[in-house]
């Protein structure tokens, strides 16, 4: 116990601002063992300085940059994708452990300042086996790195791009292979209730090349965080949330209806759903609903999709 | 484990299992409506993506979990008299489960069990091999299942009487005799 306090000092003391290799570096020290740190596109960001070690996957990496999609494949048809998928919801740290691997690991996600998973840690035992305390050490390693990433603009506007490609793949109905995309999925169901919504607003007179479309996403997202958004076609459409089957308007979008009000913006709701998977249905709900309620000229500026 | 489970499908066959102990924990307590994936997915500790990777609802899940207790049930099973057996040590182990399943008031669970325990018996086999419908065969798992969900549900409320073993062979031997007068 003692010797975990004393880590965990140790962890916690790692300066930030001095960049993340420089945390590594020490994490390295203090752990025992390696780890490195990829996007969410597999891409390496950063490792240890001079680490050599015989791990496959470590040397990928190096060799490459980033993982293959053989290797990509591998984790899903070991069950780590879901797994990764299972601690976004809870710890937020997974063990990765199989025979096929030549060595165990840890993995953690890192948060950009928006808490868009951003990249993932990975720490190998390759020197020494893993200790009991280690989810502990890398969750508050996880913690250090998230805000060193934070403090860039990089992972601010790469978290928004990643968010808005999976939302895309989403509504467009373009995940055929659910394996691979079970983590990405999580990542935009993080934080939501229990009944999701697809919300479409639209701007009046943009379309997709239309800066006003993202000024107003940032002002949504600013307004309301706990949504998820994206720009998409000529709107700028949003993953809502609420505890309740049916939607309560003035309470569940309490926050942006003064902004739809006040910038003259319309727009159209799907019925409930909990699985993200079958978001293109909702989508079509959401832009029927809006197309047929200012059809209707009824002068409202919200349109359900059961004509509420 | 069945025997034809691929290697690369082992873990996501824990990822199953777990939900299907979560679902049967979750019935020990409630009915079968109350339930909801995000219950499910909580004592499962898995996400709901993960759920929703592989069951498309929770009735998904339950008739996956109901196949899976009739592979157990029926499995090295050499006649009816052993699978009759195994049923009346289901029913009277998870008679909990079984009565928060009966429960449910759109009756979906209710008919969920009925055809699960009607073809562990091997009479759910409503059609020819034409593919057609057989009305005699539709006439008695109908019939006989109807007679067997109240049969259970009867159990369970008398708290499964002494002479249950003589009253089920007499239950079972009707069904073979039904079944005789189908040939």
């Amino acid at each position: 116990m003692g010797d975990l306090s004393n880590k965990l000092e140790q962890i916690r003391a790692i300066k930030n601002g001095k960049g993340i290799q420089y945390i590594l570096d020490a994490a390295y020290k203090i752990l025992g063992n390696p780890a490195l740190i990829f996007d969410m596109d597999y891409k390496l960001i950063a490792c240890p300085d001079g680490v050599v070690n015989d791990d496959p996957i470590w040397i990928e990496f190096m060799a490459y940059g980033r993982l293959g999609n053989e290797t990509i494949e591998f984790f899903k048809n070991e069950g780590f994708i879901e797994s990764v998928a299972n601690c976004t919801n809870f710890d937020g740290v997974t063990y990765l452990i199989s025979n096929k691997l030549k060595y165990d690991r840890i993995f953690g996600q890192l948060n950009n300042n928006s808490q868009i998973s951003v990249a993932d840690l990975v720490a190998v035992a390759c020197d020494k086996p893993f200790d009991d305390d280690i989810p502990v050490l890398i969750k508050a390693l996880c913690d250090i790195l998230s805000k060193e990433l934070g403090k860039s603009d990089y992972y601010q506007n790469y978290g928004q791009t990643y968010q808005e490609n999976i939302i895309k793949n989403l509504i467009e109905g373009g995940i055929e292979d659910k394996g691979i995309y079970t983590g990405h999925v999580a990542n935009i169901d993080k934080g939501l209730k229990t009944n999701i919504y697809v919300a479409v607003a639209r701007i009046a007179q943009s379309d997709s090349t239309d800066p006003k479309l993202v000024y107003f996403r940032e002002l949504f997202k600013q307004t309301q965080p706990d949504f998820k958004y994206s720009i998409y076609v000529n709107y700028i459409v949003f993953f809502i949330s609420s505890d309740n089957t049916m939607l309560n308007i003035e309470k569940d979008l309490k926050k942006l209806i003064e902004i739809f009000d006040k910038n003259n913006i319309y727009v159209g709701i799907s019925s409930n759903f909990e699985n993200l998977f079958e978001s293109q249905r909702h989508y079509i709900e959401a832009v029927n609903a809006l197309n047929h309620g200012l059809n209707s000229n009824n002068k409202q500026r919200i349109f359900l999709h059961d004509g509420r | 484990m069945p025997g034809n489970l691929k290697k690369e499908d082992l873990k996501i066959h824990k990822t199953k299992k777990a939900l299907m102990a979560a679902l049967s924990i979750l019935l020990e307590r409630q009915k079968f409506a109350q339930i909801t994936v995000g219950g499910l997915c909580k004592e499962a500790r898995i996400s709901r993506v993960t759920f929703y990777t592989h069951f498309t609802d929770k009735y998904d899940l339950l008739i996956h979990w109901l196949e899976n207790t009739k592979t157990e049930i029926i499995n090295n099973a050499v006649s009816y008299e052993v699978i009759e057996n195994n049923i009346n040590n289901f029913v009277a182990c998870n008679s909990k489960i079984i009565k928060n399943l009966l429960g449910d008031a759109n009756n979906e669970t209710t008919e969920l069990l009925c055809n699960f325990l009607l073809s562990s018996l091997h009479i759910i086999n409503d059609k020819t091999n034409n593919g057609q419908i057989n009305p005699q065969y539709v006439v008695l798992s109908k019939f006989y299942g109807g007679g067997l969900m109240n049969y259970i549900k009867w159990q369970i409320e008398n708290k499964f009487p002494e002479d249950l073993q003589m009253m089920n062979s007499y239950l079972y031997s009707i069904m073979l005799t039904m079944l005789k007068w189908m040939e």
